[in-house]
């Protein structure tokens, strides 16, 4: 009975989640691509605007710089975050759990802004100091979601685990991974996120994503220009979130193949 | 401390052997130079109250536990100089939170140890239908249902199939039925001895409930305050318990719980006053001490017949509540004697004809021997 409704539902689910996601994704690429399509939506909103895109540059390479920039960072903030989560939740590194979580919330408290003009004198001019700021501000979810979720998986099932002879390492891999995964991805998506909107801060200091165009439609008071990295900016946001929601859906719902790594 | 040897010891081999060992939690001291044997293919149940070491004891066994002293030898070698890992996968575990990993298929769990030891992965899915039909689930049924999918005693099936995963030659429990309703237990039990009858493990069984203690430990090993107390086959503890202690942890019924050790073809007196008719002062005199019994044609007791203070006292046999199997205990048999009112119990055969009796005074003279 329980298998007859778990086979039907996930390809209705598959189908109702990846239509909508097909069809933005190449809004999206139409938008980006084409000026003309740029322009004769902004004219629709703005008609009497006169500039519709940027000076020196295509609304595609702002994009291609942002979610460079974007992936980059949440890529790094997953790596560490992952891997301190990991090692504060092991037996020898838990005593530094708390302190680590607290430098780390300590860290999200400065404004990204405040990061980037901070790095700027030893990182100079460009992606570095951005990319910098994007990770340090991006780590907190993941690491905090990393600890958490090994911290809430259930003691029977790690004494079960060491009961029956796991190495430290299949313990990790086959006990607890798994049952801290969905938190994890949680922690990334909200990295992802995160980046998004804070990667367009990065262009005061020479980053080349879409905020070059948010911050010239600032100064021209140009709010087409504004409006038009807004709008990329904000479906971007909405793909990754599919995206991974896609991802955990997989994940949560024991899709029993995907968890076995002999 | 040097442990007699017990009846159950000299027939079988020790399989496993603590010699005064000690664990030292910080202050406070959760074994005190603790001696124990444990006999092979036996169950032997660790018992007694919260604190008592029994749970410190068992983790000791598979080295969850280190010790402060003393050494636990398995074979000619001792568990400290084994390699952690070897030892666990060589010792199927169950416990009362069951611990089933919530991610995986009951399938899954049931085959984490062969998978462990990288058996060939061609025998195993039939392994796994194999224990799963041991304990009782319906492999078709159950192989791919997730834990949160089973209840309570569901999932303490799948933690006893799990632990019996690579067909280890010892199984540590530690209370694995504790979290489970009365009826359930007492079901989980039943299949355990029967279970146990069929694979004749090494069973160390860890329990605060003295009635699962008793049905099912051929050795019993009561504990207090990180000290053995004492140690021996259910029968002797429950015919003579060391101290006050024991005692009082055996509970006011303890000669009751010792009948439950017996069956009824113990002690069944198999030629007795019995026939198709009531019986006459010819077949059953007036001075006559023993019981008759009815039958009807087909062999069936139908109604008993005794003299009591010169008056002849006759009961309606009802074949359900009123007779004993040969293989009722003693306290089954105790309970049909009072509900019958009569000072016997007729015992039937697997056919319900039958096959002989049970009398009050046998059961006596067996309780206070």
């Amino acid at each position: 009975m329980r298998q007859s409704k778990r086979s039907a539902s996930p390809s209705r689910h598959v189908l109702t989640q990846w239509i909508p996601l097909l069809l933005l994704t190449i809004g999206l690429i139409l938008y980006i691509t084409s000026p003309t399509l740029q322009s004769a939506i902004l004219s629709l909103v703005f008609p009497h605007e006169t500039q519709f895109t940027h000076a020196r540059k295509t609304i595609l390479q702002m994009t291609g710089a942002h979610i460079t920039l974007t992936i980059a960072a949440t890529l790094l903030s997953s790596v560490f975050g992952i891997f301190i989560g990991i090692l504060v939740t092991r037996k020898a590194g838990r005593e530094f759990q708390q302190l680590v979580l607290k430098l780390n919330a300590f860290i999200q408290t400065f404004p990204p802004s405040a990061v980037i003009i901070l790095a700027f004198p030893v990182l100079g001019f460009g992606w570095k100091p951005a990319l910098l700021a994007l990770f340090l501000y991006s780590l907190f979810p993941v690491l905090g979601n990393t600890v958490i979720g090994f911290n809430s998986v259930s003691p029977a099932a790690i004494d079960a685990a060491k009961g029956m002879g796991m190495t430290w390492f299949q313990q990790l891999h086959i006990a607890e991974l798994p049952q801290a995964l969905p938190m994890i991805i949680t922690g990334i998506r909200h990295s992802y996120i995160l980046n998004l909107g804070t990667a367009a801060i990065a262009a005061v200091i020479g980053g080349e994503g879409l905020g070059t165009i948010i911050i010239s439609g600032l100064t021209l008071r140009n709010s087409a220009l504004v409006l038009s990295g807004t709008i990329v900016i904000s479906m971007l946001a909405f793909i990754g979130e599919q995206l991974f929601q896609l991802l955990s859906w997989k994940q949560t719902n024991h899709d029993g193949s995907t968890h076995i790594h002999d | 401390m040097h442990l007699p040897p017990h009846p159950i010891l000299s027939e079988t081999s020790i399989f496993l052997q603590a010699e005064r060992i000690s664990v030292q939690y910080g202050e406070t001291r959760a074994l005190k130079d603790v001696s124990l044997q444990i006999p092979t293919n036996r169950v032997t149940v660790l018992i007694g109250p919260s604190g008592c070491g029994k749970s410190t004891t068992l983790r000791c066994i598979n080295a969850l536990v280190k010790l402060s002293s003393g050494v636990i030898t398995y074979g000619d070698e001792s568990i400290q100089n084994m390699n952690e890992t070897e030892l666990r996968r060589a010792m199927g575990y169950a416990i009362q939170s069951v611990g089933l990993m919530p991610h995986l298929s009951v399938e899954e769990n049931v085959d984490l140890v062969p998978r462990l030891l990288g058996w060939e992965r061609s025998g195993r899915a039939e392994r796994v239908k194999r224990l799963l039909n041991l304990v009782r689930l319906n492999p078709e049924v159950y192989r791919n249902k997730y834990p949160h999918e089973l209840s309570g005693g569901e999932a303490q099936r799948v933690g006893v199939a799990r632990a019996l995963g690579a067909d280890p030659p010892v199984l540590l429990m530690d209370e694995p039925f504790g979290a489970v309703d009365p009826l359930t237990r007492e079901q989980l039990q039943d299949e355990f001895i029967h279970i146990q009858r069929q694979l004749k493990k090494t069973v160390i069984f860890v329990t605060h409930d003295i009635d699962e203690a008793i049905r099912l430990a051929d050795y019993l090993v009561i504990m207090r305050e990180g000290e053995v107390v004492q140690a021996d086959t259910p029968a002797n503890i429950l015919a003579s318990p060391k101290d006050e202690f024991v005692e009082r942890f055996l509970g006011p019924d303890r000669s009751l719980k010792r009948l439950s050790l017996f069956t009824a073809d113990h002690c069944c007196i198999q030629k007795v006053p019995s026939g198709l008719e009531e019986p006459t002062k010819s077949v059953l005199p007036e001075d006559s001490t023993s019981c008759y019994w009815q039958v009807d044609a087909m062999g069936h007791p139908i109604k008993g017949f005794m003299w009591v203070n010169g008056r002849l006292v006759s009961r309606v046999v009802n074949s359900a509540s009123h007779t004993v199997q040969t293989y009722s205990s003693l306290r089954e048999c105790m309970a049909t004697i009072l509900s019958l009112g009569l000072p016997a119990a007729a015992v039937v055969d697997d056919e319900g004809r039958l096959f002989g009796e049970v009398r009050f005074e046998t059961i006596q003279t067996i309780s206070i021997s």
